[in-house]
C-alpha cells in the first residue's frame, strides 16, 4: 500500500481499510476464537477462555494485515474468507461433537 | 514486603549492567572517553553488562520470589535504562563514573 | 516488498497513532495516577490527621448487617441486587448501595451504623477520592460505551506498538540514544527511547487491560459454546456454585445477620463486605466477602482472595465456601488472573508500585511525544495531506495536543484543589468535583483554542506548575494540614501526594522556562517561527 494522503479523493479506500480492520478484523477474531475453542486441549470453558485470550492478538494481526494488503478489496476478501473457512470449520466440529 | 534496600540494590545492578552494555558500543564509547572502545574492551563491557543484568535478574528473584521477581526485573530495567538514556547526553563522564558507584553501591549493599 | 511494508506501517502508525493519542494518553496518565488510588484517597478524605476507628466487633458488625438489612428492605424490596460495605478503619459509614433492574442506575447512601439513618453530607468530605482517575482509566465515566472506547483505543495502541517496531529500524543501534537539542530529530530520539525501554511494560500493561474485559469485548466463544449463557459460563470455568437466575417468585428473605457470624467463622477471617443478588426473589443468595490481608502472601503474585461464602438468602442454606488465599479453576484461569494481577499490581507492594507509576509516566510522556513530534514535523513543512484543509485542521490538532495532554495535567491537580475548595456541604459533592474536572479539562480545550499555539502551551503549563506547587499551600489553608505534619506522624500517602505533586510543578516548570527561552532564541533569530518551536 502507498501510503495515502488524507485527502478527500483518498478518502474511501481509507475509510473501506479501516472498515475491514475493525469490523472485519473483529468477525475474524472471533472466528478463530471459535475455532481454536473447539481445539484447545483443555476442559471446556478453560478452552474458551484460552482461545479468547489469543483473540486480542489475532485482532491485531488482522488490523496489521489490513493496512499492509495490496488493496482494500483483497484485505476485505481475506478477512471474510478466512472467517467464513473458520466459521466452517468450527461447525463442522460442532456437528461432529469433537471434544475439545 | 520488599525493602527500599533491595529495590535500590536492584537498580543500581541494572543501571551498572546497562551502562556496561552502553559503554561497549562505538558510539557511546567516543560520547563518554573520545576514542572507540578495542575490540577486546568492548567484549568485556558486554559481558560484564549482560553478567550483571543476570545477577539483577537472579538477585530480584531471591528478594522477591520468582513470581514477581521477573516483573521487578522489567521494571528496574526500564528505571534504570531511563536514568541513562536522559542524562547520558548531558553529563556523560558522569554517567560512567555513577554507573562506578552504582556497582560499588550494589556490592556494598548485597554483602551488608 | 519489505520497503512497502515499513511504508505502509509508518503510514498507520502515524495516522493510527495520531487519532488515537489524546485519548490512550488520557487513559495512561489516569491509570498511572490510579496506581496511587488509595493514598490520593486518602489525601482527598483528609484521613491523614482522623483519629484511627476502632476495628468493630463481631456484635457490631452483625448489628450493621441487621441495620442494612431493614434499610434496604424498605427502600428495594425486590431489586437485582443489595450491597453493604461493612464500616472499617478508614470509612465508619455503612455504605449500602442498590439497583432496582439490571439497566437502572446504582443508588449508594451512607449510614450512621448505629441508628441507621441516613449521614448528613456536610460531616464529611464527600469524593470519589483517587477512584476518580481509576473510572477515567478503563470507562471515561460513561459506563459501558466508556469501557468500549477504551477497548478500541486499546487495541489501537497494540496495534502502534507492533507497527512502531516495524517503523524503527535501530531499535538495538539506538538503543542507548539520546540527541537532545537537536529540534525533530530529539523528539523522534526521545520518542523512540522512552517506547523501547518500557516496551516490555508497555505490551504486558496494554494486553492485559484487554483481556480484564476479554468476555465483553469478545464473547463470540461464550457465545459460541455456551449459547451466550455467561452464568452457566462463568459457574463452569470458575468451578463455583451453580448460576441462580431470578425466578420472578417473590420470597421472604431470612435474617442475614445470624449468617454473617456462620460465614466468618467459615472464613476464619472478619468480613467486610456483603451483597445480596435478586433480594426478594426465590433465586435471592447472600454472598460475604472477607476482609483484604494486605500483608498475607505478598510474594504471590496471584491467589491473593480474600475469600467468600455464599448462602442461599431464603432458606439459610449454606451453599459455597472459598476459603481465603485459595484459587480454584484450572490453568488457563490461573494464566487469566495472573495477567489481571499484573495489570493491577495486585502484588509487590509499595515498591512495585512505584516501579509501575515511573513506567507508566514513561509510556504516557512516550505518546505525548508521539504528538508533539507529529507536529513538530508539520510545522516545519507542511504537506496538503487533508487538501485545502489542511491548516485548519492541523490547527485542530495543535489545540488538542496543548489540551489533551498539559491541560489534561493541570485538570488532574485542578481536580485536587476542587477538593479542597468546594464546600463540604453540598448536594452530589462527589459528582460535583468530577463535573468540575471535566468542567476545567473542557475550558483548557477552548484556551487551546483561542490562543496562538506556542501562547497556549506556555499559558497552560504555568497554571499547571502553579497549581501543582501550591497544592501544599492550598492544603494547609483548607484543613489546616501540611507536607511536614504529614511526615513527622510518618503519614507517607499525605505527603507522597504532595511530593509528587510538588514533584511534576518543578517538571512543568521546567518546561515552560525551556520553551520560554526557545522562543525568546527564535524571536530574536528572526528565523522562522517552525524553527524555534521545536524545542517545545
Amino acid at each position: 500500500m502507498n501510503p495515502p494522503s488524507l485527502a478527500p479523493r483518498a478518502a474511501p479506500a481509507v475509510l473501506s481499510r479501516v472498515l475491514a480492520a475493525i469490523f472485519g478484523g473483529y468477525l475474524m477474531a472471533s472466528m478463530a476464537v471459535v475455532l481454536l475453542s473447539h481445539l484447545l486441549p483443555s476442559s471446556l470453558p478453560e478452552a474458551v477462555l484460552g482461545a479468547t485470550l489469543f483473540g486480542f492478538a489475532f485482532h491485531v494481526a488482522a488490523v496489521i494485515g489490513v493496512f499492509a494488503a495490496a488493496s482494500a478489496r483483497r484485505a476485505w476478501a481475506l478477512l471474510l474468507g478466512s472467517s467464513a473457512l473458520m466459521g466452517a470449520l468450527a461447525g463442522l466440529l460442532e456437528l461432529l461433537g469433537a471434544q475439545p | 514486603m520488599v525493602s527500599g534496600v533491595s529495590i535500590m540494590t536492584g537498580l543500581l545492578l541494572c543501571h551498572a549492567a546497562l551502562t556496561g552494555l552502553c559503554l561497549a558500543m562505538d558510539r557511546h564509547h567516543t560520547q563518554v572517553l573520545g576514542r572507540k572502545p578495542g575490540t577486546r574492551l568492548a567484549r568485556a563491557l558486554r559481558a560484564a553488562g549482560w553478567g550483571l543484568l543476570g545477577l539483577a535478574l537472579w538477585y530480584c528473584g531471591r528478594s522477591w520470589g520468582w513470581a514477581i521477581g521477573p516483573v521487578a526485573w522489567f521494571g528496574l530495567l526500564s528505571a534504570g535504562a531511563l536514568i541513562l538514556v536522559f542524562s547520558l547526553p548531558y553529563a556523560p563522564r558522569a554517567q560512567a563514573r555513577l554507573a562506578l558507584f552504582s556497582l560499588t553501591g550494589a556490592v556494598v549493599l548485597m554483602l551488608s | 516488498m519489505k520497503a512497502g511494508f515499513r511504508q505502509s506501517m509508518a503510514w498507520l502508525h502515524t495516522w493510527g497513532g495520531l487519532w488515537f493519542t489524546w485519548i490512550l494518553f488520557a487513559i495512561f496518565l489516569t491509570g498511572t495516577l490510579g496506581v496511587f488510588d488509595d493514598a490520593i484517597s486518602h489525601w482527598m478524605r483528609d484521613k491523614g490527621r482522623a483519629e484511627a476507628e476502632a476495628p468493630l466487633s463481631a456484635e457490631a458488625r452483625a448489628e450493621a448487617v441487621r441495620t442494612a438489612q431493614a434499610f434496604l428492605a424498605g427502600e428495594a424490596p425486590r431489586a437485582d441486587f443489595w450491597s453493604i460495605g461493612l464500616p472499617a478503619e478508614d470509612d465508619p459509614a455503612l455504605r449500602v448501595s442498590w439497583r432496582e433492574h439490571d439497566d437502572g442506575p446504582v443508588q449508594r447512601r451512607r449510614l450512621d451504623p448505629a441508628s441507621g439513618e441516613v449521614m448528613p453530607a456536610s460531616l464529611t468530605r464527600e469524593t470519589e477520592g483517587g477512584h476518580h482517575f481509576v473510572h477515567m482509566h478503563f470507562e471515561f465515566h460513561a459506563g459501558t460505551a466508556g469501557i468500549w472506547v477504551v477497548g478500541i483505543a486499546t487495541l489501537a495502541m497494540l496495534v502502534a506498538l507492533v507497527s512502531g517496531i516495524v517503523v524503527h529500524k535501530k531499535i538495538f543501534t539506538d538503543f542507548f540514544t539520546f540527541r537532545p537539542g537537536k529540534g525533530q530529530r530529539s523528539w523522534l530520539d526521545g520518542h523512540n527511547a522512552l517506547g523501547v525501554l518500557t516496551l516490555p511494560f508497555l505490551f504486558m500493561i496494554t494486553y492485559t487491560g484487554l483481556t480484564i474485559f476479554w468476555a465483553t469485548y469478545m464473547p463470540a466463544g461464550i457465545v459460541a459454546r455456551y449459547d451466550g449463557s455467561r452464568e452457566a459460563f462463568f459457574s463452569a470455568l470458575t468451578e463455583g456454585p451453580a448460576p441462580r437466575p431470578e425466578q420472578h417468585v417473590a420470597a421472604d428473605m431470612v435474617p442475614m445477620a445470624p449468617l454473617l457470624a456462620v460465614a466468618e467463622q467459615a472464613l476464619a477471617r472478619e468480613a467486610a463486605f456483603v451483597s445480596v443478588s435478586h433480594p426478594g426473589d426465590r433465586s435471592a443468595a447472600m454472598r460475604v466477602f472477607g476482609r483484604f490481608d494486605p500483608d498475607a502472601d505478598s510474594d504471590r503474585l496471584v491467589g491473593r482472595s480474600s475469600g467468600r461464602v455464599q448462602f442461599d438468602a431464603v432458606t439459610g442454606e449454606l451453599l459455597d465456601v472459598q476459603r481465603p488465599n485459595t484459587t480454584r479453576g484450572g490453568q488457563v484461569l490461573a494464566v487469566q488472573r495472573t495477567m489481571n494481577a499484573l495489570h493491577f499490581v495486585r502484588f509487590g507492594g509499595e515498591p512495585m508500585k512505584w516501579l509501575y507509576f515511573i513506567s507508566g509516566m514513561a509510556g504516557s510522556a512516550m505518546l505525548a511525544t508521539g504528538a508533539i513530534l507529529f507536529m513538530v514535523k508539520r510545522r516545519r513543512r507542511s504537506g496538503d495531506e487533508f487538501g485545502s484543509a489542511t491548516p485548519r485542521v492541523l490547527q485542530i490538532i495543535e489545540a488538542l495536543n496543548v489540551a489533551g495532554i498539559v491541560g489534561l495535567g493541570l485538570s488532574c491537580v485542578a481536580y485536587l484543589w476542587i477538593n479542597r475548595l468546594l464546600p463540604l456541604g453540598i448536594e452530589e459533592r462527589a459528582a460535583w468535583e468530577i463535573r468540575l474536572f471535566f468542567a476545567v479539562w473542557l475550558l483548557t480545550l477552548v484556551h487551546a483554542s483561542l490562543r496562538p499555539p506556542m501562547r497556549a502551551w506556555r499559558e497552560q503549563l504555568a497554571a499547571a506548575a502553579l497549581l501543582c506547587l501550591g497544592l501544599p499551600l492550598v492544603n494547609v489553608l483548607s484543613t489546616g494540614d501540611h507536607l511536614f505534619a504529614a511526615l513527622s506522624r510518618g503519614d507517607g500517602e499525605s505527603a507522597g501526594v504532595e511530593l509528587t505533586s510538588l514533584a511534576f510543578g518543578i517538571v512543568f516548570a521546567l518546561a515552560w522556562v525551556r520553551l520560554g527561552a526557545r522562543l525568546r532564541a527564535g524571536a530574536a533569530g528572526r528565523q522562522a517561527p517552525g524553527h524555534a518551536v521545536e524545542g517545545l
